[in-house]
């Protein structure tokens, strides 16, 4: 059982581009994680985070609540976040709770950041 | 850990040669099992509310060993904790493609089921440490799953809708996992059998 969400981060032509590296994200302990540091990444200054979700296969709710509080620091902070490369059911997911309409979301990190780039 | 279901299901004879299950035929009215059992026969039996149980049984009309195809069916039962929950995700994984379920269906089972059990790891037993029992069962065109604790009760039915049409700044962040469970499955059942929590979850795959 890991302790911590693991990703990826670079920054490329003004985005913050954070690649989510678990297969799952199940585990309810780790949404707080995750919270933290998405939060935490606006906090310093990231003025558009892009999520790649490309090696998700499995997410529970949890972590949607995870994606609703980073995009409540995002509002407050002027800054964006948006998603990129979700699975169809993921996506069906981010639908059915509204998070579509919450946040930008792209079929590939390519179409974002042809729009998302500097 | 005795569920109730378990004993509606213990008159059921099975003839493990033919991998069949023949039903009772001397005596109408025997109970046959739970709709997971019958499914399929429904045109030769009629159902009841188990007195002892609840639970809603089904009962012979005086089949004469009337055989169907033996459902596949795969029970998993451990302890109810963060600790055992990738055994369980196995446990889910490896279930669904034995019973090759694929593509959409999978996804969907699959998020309803990390939902319902994330409920109640989390929640079921917030002073003691108790069980979750999971049971996938596939029949025909249908997949029937229950989870069955023994905690606090809690009928995750009961959860309001959340808006989620609302602004990011007005977002509620609960409720979300019970909305996905009822938009992704296409039946949900709550009940409280003695002192047990058992929700069941019906996905029709390959079809409507």
């Amino acid at each position: 059982m890991s302790d911590s969400v693991q990703f990826m981060e670079e920054n490329r032509q003004g985005v913050t581009i954070v690649h989510i590296v678990n297969q799952r994200l199940i585990e309810p302990h780790l949404s707080d994680d995750l919270t933290r540091r998405l939060c935490a990444l606006i906090e310093g200054g990231a003025l558009c985070l892009l999520i790649d979700m490309g090696a998700v296969a499995r997410i529970s709710s949890v972590f949607f609540r995870s994606f609703i509080m980073a995009g409540k620091k995002a509002n407050e902070k002027k800054a964006k976040v948006s998603f990129c490369n979700l699975t169809p059911v993921i996506k069906e997911g981010f639908v059915i709770t509204g998070l579509d309409k919450l946040f930008k979301i792209y079929d590939s990190e390519g179409k974002a950041m042809g729009e998302l780039g500097e | 850990m005795e569920v109730s279901t378990w004993r509606c299901r213990a008159v059921l004879k099975v003839n493990p040669e033919q991998e069949t299950r023949k039903w009772p035929a001397s005596k109408s009215l025997d109970r046959l099992g739970t709709l997971s059992e019958v499914e399929g026969l429904t045109e030769h039996i009629s159902s009841t509310i188990c007195e002892k149980c609840g639970l809603n049984v089904f009962m012979n009309n005086g089949l004469q060993n009337k055989t169907v195809e033996k459902p596949a069916k795969f029970v998993f039962e451990t302890v109810a904790d963060i600790d055992h929950l990738e055994e369980i995700n196995n446990f889910i994984e490896k279930s669904l493609k034995e019973l090759d379920i694929q593509g959409e269906y999978y996804g969907h089972i699959c998020v309803s089921l990390d939902e319902a059990v994330t409920n109640v790891v989390m929640y079921a037993y917030p002073k003691t440490k108790g069980n979750v029992r999971i049971t996938i069962e596939r029949l025909n065109d249908r997949v029937l799953m229950e989870i069955i604790d023994s905690g606090d009760p809690f009928n995750p039915l009961d959860h309001p809708v959340p808006d989620v049409s609302v602004s990011i700044e007005k977002r509620m962040i609960g409720g979300l996992g019970i909305h996905l469970m009822r938009n992704m499955m296409d039946e949900l059942n709550y009940r409280r059998i003695g002192d047990k929590n058992c929700l069941s979850l019906v996905k029709h795959i390959g079809g409507s």
